[in-house]
């Protein structure tokens, strides 16, 4: 039986944190539903070989996924990192009455 | 996972912590043409906190102006009007009404439901009529309205014109020009 290790950052950061772990089989039944160590680490006790697919989840920062073909020979570290974030200002004025503020909207990115 | 990410704005400003990258821009905003919003694309980038955006509206508004703000009184010709904000701040060229009392803001916004309040101030009138200049709001349920605007005779006065040199002496002729500050 082999473990593989997951070990999840932020690029730039010495912030740790914890992730959500859900890792899929090749038949995409969910196997995994948990939740890393505060480190971001988690070893994965792999039941039975093949393709599977393994979701990371940040509360703030997204998803990031991995596909991996596991077999007896498997011993690489599954390293996921995230791009960092950083707080920006939008600002959305009318386009005819230059400068004029829109009172109530909302952009979607 | 819903790669969008949503920024509510309100009064032109709002904030969200992003991801740097290459976003393409939509919007949801009531009253707006969702689809001229500028630019279509933006690349959110380390070391700038702050982008800009335009949007743009397609509703026509008519101030209609006359002696008795109705449709039927004497239209007054050369009363101006400019759009506001909230707060009555200015933006964008003054409007004038033309021979027919009508003064026309174009590409404002417009919604049947929850339409956005649109501001806006009369600057002047033609010079015999008084007018109201405070900040006045209306919303548009159709992509064209018309607001009556009333301004009223202006007092009569009358003014005495004489020498200066031969005390009370009228001076037969003559005409006296005030001009607004």
């Amino acid at each position: 039986m082999n473990i593989v290790t997951i070990k999840c950052m932020i690029k730039d950061s010495l912030k740790v944190y914890k992730y959500n772990v859900k890792i899929y089989d090749e038949f995409n039944n969910k196997i995994i539903d948990d939740v890393t160590d505060g480190y971001g680490h988690y070893d994965f006790n792999v039941i039975n070989y093949g393709i599977h697919k393994i979701d990371i989840i940040h509360s703030r920062l997204g998803k990031q996924s991995r596909v991996l073909f596991i077999d007896e020979n498997y011993n690489d570290e599954v390293i996921i990192i995230f791009n960092n974030t950083h707080p920006i200002t939008i600002r959305l004025v009318d386009q005819n009455y230059i400068g004029l503020p829109i009172e109530k909207g909302r952009v979607i990115l | 996972m819903n790669n969008q990410q949503i920024i509510d704005i309100t009064n032109g400003i709002g904030s969200k912590e992003l991801v740097n990258g290459t976003y393409t821009v939509s919007s949801s905003t009531t009253g707006y043409d969702n689809t001229s919003v500028l630019p279509a694309q933006v690349e959110i980038v380390e070391g700038t906190d702050e982008y800009s955006f335009t949007i743009a509206a397609t509703g026509t508004l008519t101030l209609h102006v006359s002696d008795d703000g109705t449709d039927i009184g004497i239209p007054i010709e050369g009363a101006t009007f400019v759009r506001c904000d909230s707060l009555g701040t200015t933006y964008g060229d003054e409007i004038t009404s033309d021979s027919d009392g009508n003064a026309v803001f174009n590409s404002v916004p417009f919604a049947l439901e929850n339409a956005p309040t649109i501001y806006y101030k009369q600057t002047g009138s033609d010079g015999s009529h008084t007018f109201d200049n405070t900040l006045k709001t209306t919303t548009l349920t159709t992509d064209t309205g018309t607001v009556e605007v009333l301004n009223e005779i202006a007092t009569t006065r009358n003014f005495n014109f004489t020498d200066a040199n031969y005390s009370g002496l009228p001076i037969a002729d003559g005409q006296i020009i005030l001009s607004t500050n």
